[in-house]
């Protein structure tokens, strides 16, 4: 997915203009980057009540902690922490009980395994349901483990590069390659059913 | 799964992304051409990629008007803040502006005023500055408590940044 930037001089003035108090420009702000940290927040809890929560919280956060936000750094990777750092605190709020610990033994149940066989997502004239697509992606999101979770939203779905995801989890480049690689492994083992099969030549 | 496909396989998805440095990506785009196993693993990670996107697009695809709502309820929590000196009319507004209260926490004034001490100490104000356009242009920060303002300063023609100390006529 492609992500539309707008020219940050433009961005630049929001921030200015916001951190003087002026709503109008955060407001501004709030439209450009609703969406991306809702996409955050809900790949990384999963429901919909809580990711609205979240990005509320993280904005209202981002508002108050304007002062402290230097532009040395790009204003959407610290905005993408403080909502990373919102749902962290939430995870640790909720403690176990919300937590899914890596769980092998997820399998599609078998209505989702009749509606969809396996390599029906590539099969072409062959819709597949949108809304349980969702929950089947969902569903595996859900199923790694939390730390990784982020990572795979910002990179697949959001488009991120490693050092822009480095820079709004806090985390190394290193660590993010090596969440992004167990995270894909794991999707894929999960996702198996709706992946096309690739041909496998072992030498 | 040769030795070599081992060794690649965990960096096969950042050589996909195009992160990795150009002598390793070519490194690996000459295995990957030339074996079927790596090959194989580069499309499940296409694969995985629009998979994903489709899904979770399909997954939030309701949320538009939620978050609009959202940003309605976000805008409400906002405090009002004085805003009548924010117009910037004539000459006046500018040099309003940045008289314009502002909170600030106390140990930030206080470094704010130690920063201001040295610099003073070794560099001298540049009254030219006031003339180069608008005054709000020069201006970097202003921070404000207990009764002083301290102002920071951008000199034109230099990377110099001047502090000031200003007492407020209020107190
Ligand atoms: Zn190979």
């Amino acid at each position: 997915m492609k992500r539309k930037r707008v020219p940050v001089s433009e961005e630049q003035e929001w921030v200015r203009r916001s951190r003087k108090g002026d709503k109008e420009a955060f407001s501004r702000l709030v439209e450009k980057y609703r969406k991306r940290i809702y996409n955050l927040t809900y790949g990384m809890l999963g429901n919909r009540e809580d990711a609205l929560d979240m990005t509320q919280e993280a904005f209202l956060k981002a508002y108050r902690s304007l002062q402290g936000f230097r532009g040395g750094s790009d204003f959407y990777t610290w905005l993408y922490r403080i909502a990373y750092n919102r749902v962290i605190d939430h995870y640790r709020k909720e403690g176990r009980k919300r937590h899914v610990e890596y769980d092998d033994t997820y399998v599609p149940s078998d209505e989702e395994s009749i509606r969809t066989s396996p390599s029906s997502y590539f099969q072409p004239g062959r819709e597949l349901d949108r809304k349980e697509l969702g929950r089947v992606i969902n569903n595996a999101i859900q199923s790694l483990p939390e730390q990784q979770r982020a990572v795979i939203v910002l990179r697949e779905v959001e488009g991120l590069s490693y050092d822009e995801i480095s820079a709004s989890l806090g985390i190394r480049r290193g660590t993010v390659m090596s969440r992004l690689h167990y995270a894909r492994q794991r999707l894929q083992e999960i996702l198996k059913p709706y992946l096309k099969e690739g041909e496998i030549h072992e030498g | 799964m040769k030795d070599k496909c081992k060794s690649i396989h965990p960096i096969l998805g950042a050589w996909f992304d195009g992160e990795l440095p150009d002598h390793k990506s070519r490194r690996i785009a000459r295995h990957v051409e030339a074996c079927p196993a790596c090959r194989a693993e580069v499309d499940r990670i296409k694969a995985l990629r629009s998979l994903l996107q489709d899904g979770f697009a399909a997954a939030v695809t309701a949320e538009d008007e939620a978050l609009s709502s959202l940003h309605q309820r976000i805008m409400k929590r906002i405090p009002e803040r004085e805003t009548k000196n924010r117009k910037r009319t004539g000459r006046e507004g500018p040099l309003m502006s940045f008289f314009r209260f502002r909170r600030i926490t106390l140990p930030m004034a206080v470094t704010a005023m130690l920063v201001a001490a040295v610099f003073f100490t070794i560099y001298k104000p540049a009254p030219s500055v006031i003339k180069t356009g608008s005054v709000n242009d020069c201006i970097v920060d202003d921070l404000e408590s207990g009764g002083r303002t301290v102002l920071l300063f951008k000199t034109h023609g230099s990377a110099m940044t001047v502090i000031w100390v200003v007492g407020n006529p209020d107190t």
